[in-house]
């Protein structure tokens, strides 16, 4: 028995009970209503009831005993108004908050999932965004930086390379930029320890790229200019991950050194790990040893990148180089007649390209998170009026609209946190998804993770949809007419028509919103499809494909000498001798080019043309291959004969094949048999015409190409491409054996078949077509679920309505058209809005699109009909729950 | 009490329970036994209403309670008033009799 004691310390110690011991306040409740009705029993009793009458008559009068415990909970979860400094009413919120959820868990479950679905792919497109788009280069100062490129003005081509004595040309009579520098990159053999004989990729750069980029190696230093002349010393700087793995991260590893086809190289730097050049970087670097005289001006396979100078814009350093190209093309008209130069920033020679499709990516999933957030506003409307009761007793505590107002909006919160934490999940998954699409889809790949900027994002993110979600019910709850509840048993069960039509406006803009996104999912679709669809013009199924480069130090390759390689020629004829010698092999062929690569070019002649001035320098493909090549890709020689087995000798007379495109072009009206082609001072025979391949991809035309034959235009590096009747890797382990019978020391690299390359030539539209379909999917469940919501809670109202109509002779069928046809009707004017919507918006995406307008009436046709079945079929389950409803429950007045 | 206005009522309710209180410390039941039967059986206060506003009461600082033996010797929970809770009923019972007074000019008046 507690004495009296000042109101001061029992408010706290009450309120601390409140707040950490519930199930005690619940206990003190419990006692005192149970003693309240044992004396009304004995009242009863004393006034002439008999003892089971007189309690049964204390519990009817008692009324609801739920109503009441849970409204003097309510009040004593309420601080005095005086009390509490903002931190605490925020835990005590917070805590509140959890327990209302712990309440209604079904709720819960629905909200954070749906959230989660929106805040998750915001993260994981924003984490994409991010690295490729937004995070700097890893160079010094990287707006400076410029990639250089040529333009090919006959062709109609900007994003030509450069050739090493242009390069010098410019670098030595540029007045606008600090620095220069060129590479270019190879595949080399890496042999040594006790590893096999690997193929990697090396970059050949000159000695101050490093210097022009602004970056310095981890460990020892870059290259010096004595390194970096023809025979100079052979050094190297290794990258970050070859440190690692092969070196084990040895601090003393400027000691050691590297064996690259077949030469040692001293090692004399390593890389940092965040160090990235171009798309494909690297994973060992060298000099580049070259001089002006090193290569031909003709033969353009050097990138070339440069740093402004200070002071200096872009448009002064294009007027520069345009002055440069100009000069050059008066002095060496042979090379460069038509040959323009231009900078381009580098970020933008990156990422230019997939610009476009991300931010469509960026603007979809964005709709998502907005179409999540209407549901889950709709859902804590419906919840809203439930509370009523509860919220009204607490205005009358004295809590003013403005806590009331806190309070929901911290339940927002909370909501909103956990779908938040809930969509990191999702989005981790979503990346690896990512990942696996395609391993470089995108520039920068690297970079795209789920890091610290990421999380403070989300965190972002998350607040802004719980104010996005939760501020309209939140108003509309703290502000309606709260004495209504505390009336005497009434059950407060109207919706009013302000609340209703805002709930069902809410679903149509869902709807709109998802036929937006499914209408850009579904042309991207097609587009995909489509190109899938065109025909390449080679077969693609069982063919085999692989790399091999021989090294200089076994296989002589010294430029004097080209284009006797003897020891290159001949390893490629017994290499082609022996694997048509293996049962399963139906046809096999060496080729500069696999048919899914793009190649390069070079200027050319055809002999006895007089060539009028400005065509003079053209170029065209040059795909060097060995005989048996259209068998082997299933192309067909549509004039004239095939390469054969002879012209693989040496000492044969030298020929080529052209494509059709190449025929229309120079030769049309004629026959192009007997005609020759010249290039690189040797004068080939047309013998054939071959069907056109589309090796630049599905969407490009079809350039001109020649076809020389490998044994009078050879290659260290080549592609070997094997055609077998059923599965082509399975006589991958005979081919091995071959290669290794001819040579142990030779890796074989880029294993794989014709039909993967094929579909990686459409990763990147393949890419954007999953990501948005995915977004466009979650969009319509979202959809579904929200007009459900909206039926199934009208249905509910009107439960009262509808025992009423079916009494009054309403049939089943009746009920169920009026509960679908309502649903449709706002399915419909979804549609016609998100219609309406959306053939503004795939104008955005028409860049993105292959085949298909950005306006295709089947796709507007296909969306609308699916999207109105889906609503048809999320309205039927109330529908039928309405058309079931037994009249005589239904009109029983609670 | 069957309300014919939610909010008079509210209001009133608490003046009753403060007026009770300020003679000595009751149950819950008590003090709704006791508005009966003063009010010979005009105001009947339902345990819907009254216990809510008793925990309200409560958590103004108006009330303050503890847990004592009720006459059926069953533990139960005896409300009294507090020193906030007396300075209200003062200020309370005034303002009901200006409000009365006031209203009762104008009835008269027609």
């Amino acid at each position: 028995m507690s004495p009296w004691v000042s109101p001061l310390w029992s408010r706290l110690v009450r309120r601390l009970r409140s707040v950490l011991l519930s199930r005690s306040v619940r206990g003190e409740i419990e006692r005192e209503l149970g003693e309240h009705l044992e004396q009304l029993t004995r009242q009863l009793m004393e006034e002439g009831m008999s003892p089971a009458q007189a309690r049964r008559e204390a519990v009817r009068r008692f009324g609801n005993l739920e109503k009441i415990r849970s409204e003097c909970l309510a009040a004593r979860d309420v601080p005095a108004r005086s009390e509490g400094s903002v931190l605490t009413d925020l835990g005590h919120d917070l805590l509140y908050g959890w327990r209302m959820l712990r309440r209604s868990p079904g709720f819960a479950v629905i909200v954070v999932i749906t959230l989660a679905l929106g805040i998750g792919g915001n993260a994981a497109i924003f984490s994409i965004v991010d690295g490729v788009l937004l995070r700097p280069l890893p160079y010094q100062q990287p707006s400076r930086l410029v990639r250089l490129w040529q333009a090919d003005r006959l062709n109609n081509t900007r994003f030509e390379n450069f050739s090493l004595p242009d390069y010098f040309d410019v670098k030595e009579g540029n007045s606008t930029f600090s620095g220069i520098a060129a590479s270019r990159v190879g595949n080399v053999t890496l042999t040594g320890g006790d590893t096999e004989p690997q193929l990697i990729l090396a970059g050949f750069a000159t000695h101050d790229l490093f210097s022009v980029l602004g970056v310095t190696p981890i460990r020892g230093r870059g290259f010096l200019p004595e390194e970096d002349i023809p025979g100079g010393e052979s050094v190297a700087v290794i990258g970050h991950e070859m440190w690692v793995t092969r070196f084990g991260g040895d601090p003393g590893v400027t000691d050691r050194s590297l064996i690259l086809d077949g030469e040692s190289h001293r090692i004399v730097g390593v890389m940092g790990r965040d160090f990235s050049y171009l798309t494909n970087t690297p994973q060992v670097w060298v000099p580049l040893q070259a001089g002006p005289t090193s290569a031909s001006r003709g033969v353009h396979s050097f990138r070339v990148i440069g740093r402004l100078a200070p002071g200096v814009g872009l448009t002064q350093a294009a007027d520069n180089l345009s002055t440069i190209a100009a000069a050059l093309e008066k002095e060496y008209p042979n090379d460069n007649l038509n040959r323009g130069m231009w900078p381009q920033p580098l970020r933008e020679s990156l990422v230019g390209d997939v610009r476009p499709a991300l931010l469509v990516l960026l603007g979809a999933v964005g709709l998502v998170l907005l179409i999540a957030c209407v549901n889950v506003a709709n859902l804590l409307l419906a919840r809203g009026q439930v509370r009523d009761r509860e919220l009204a007793v607490r205005a009358a505590l004295g809590a003013g609209r403005a806590r009331l107002l806190r309070q929901l909006m911290t339940e927002s919160a909370l909501l909103a946190g956990l779908g938040g934490a809930a969509g990191v999940g999702m989005a981790v998954a979503g990346l690896r998804l990512v990942h696996w699409l395609g391993p470089s889809v995108l520039p920068r790949q690297g970079n795209v993770a789920i890091d610290s900027r990421i999380l403070a994002f989300t965190l972002v993110l998350a607040l802004v949809t719980a104010v996005l979600f939760g501020l309209v019910p939140a108003l509309r709850s703290s502000a309606t007419d709260l004495q209504q509840p505390l009336k005497q048993g009434t059950r407060t069960m109207t919706s009013s028509r302000g609340s209703r039509r805002l709930r069902r406006s809410l679903a149509v803009v869902q709807v709109a919103l998802a036929v937006a996104l499914i209408t850009g999912a579904g042309l991207l679709i097609r587009s995909f499809w489509r190109l899938n669809q065109v025909d390449m013009g080679f077969r693609a199924d069982g063919v085999l494909v692989l790399n091999l480069v021989l090294p200089a130090s076994r296989y002589p390759q010294t430029r004097g000498d080209w284009p006797d390689f003897p020891e290159v020629v001949a390893f490629q004829r017994d290499l082609l001798e022996q694997v048509r010698n293996i049962p399963e092999v139906r046809a096999a062929a060496i080729a500069l080019n696999s048919p899914t690569a793009s190649g390069w070019t070079t200027r050319f002649q055809i002999e006895g043309r007089p060539l009028p001035t400005d065509r003079q320098l053209e170029e065209i493909r040059i795909r060097t291959v060995s005989s048996g090549y259209p068998e082997t890709v299933g192309i067909s020689v549509v004039r004239g004969r095939h390469l054969e087995p002879r012209d693989d000798q040496p000492n044969s007379p030298p020929v080529a094949l052209v494509n059709e495109a190449f025929a229309e072009r120079y030769l049309s009206g004629e026959d192009p048999l007997g005609h020759r082609v010249i290039n690189w001072g040797i004068s080939r025979e047309i013998v054939g015409v071959i069907q056109d391949v589309r090796f630049m991809g599905p969407q490009a035309p079809v350039p001109p190409a020649v076809y020389p034959t490998f044994a009078r235009m050879p290659f260290g590096g080549f592609n070997l491409l094997v055609r077998t009747d059923g599965n082509p890797m399975e006589v991958l382990p005979q081919i091995r054996t071959v290669v290794g019978s001819l040579d142990g020391q030779l890796p074989l690299a880029g294993v794989g078949t014709l039909k993967e390359r094929r579909s990686a030539q459409v990763a990147q539209p393949r890419f954007n077509m999953v990501l948005l379909s995915v977004f466009a999917a979650v969009a319509m469940i979202l959809a579904a679920v929200g007009i459900y919501g909206v039926v199934a809670y009208g249905v509910s109202q009107r439960i009262q309505e509808m025992g009423v109509r079916i009494s009054l002779g309403a049939t089943r069928t009746d009920i169920l058209r009026q509960v679908v046809g309502q649903g449709l009707a706002l399915g419909v004017i979804g549609a016609a809005a998100g219609v309406a919507g959306s053939l503004f918006l795939t104008r955005t995406m028409s860049g993105l699109l292959f085949g298909v307008g950005a306006m295709d009436p089947t796709t507007l046709g296909t969306v609308v009909i699916l999207v109105l079945t889906v609503t048809g079929l999320a309205t039927l389950l109330p529908a039928l729950r309405a058309s079931r409803v037994d009249p005589v429950t239904a009109l029983r007045v609670e | 009490m069957t309300p014919n206005n939610p909010e008079r009522l509210h209001g009133t309710l608490e003046l009753l329970i403060l007026k009770l209180l300020e003679q000595g410390q009751m149950n819950g039941y008590a003090i709704g036994r006791r508005i009966q039967d003063l009010t010979n059986r005009e105001l009947i206060v339902e345990e819907g209403s009254l216990y809510p506003a008793l925990y309200r009461m409560q958590r103004k600082g108006w009330l303050k309670t503890r847990w004592g033996v009720s006459e059926n010797n069953r533990r139960a929970k005896f409300y009294g008033l507090s020193r906030a809770g007396r300075r209200r009923l003062e200020r309370e019972t005034a303002d009901w009799s200006s409000f009365t007074a006031a209203v009762n000019k104008i009835l008269r008046s027609a």
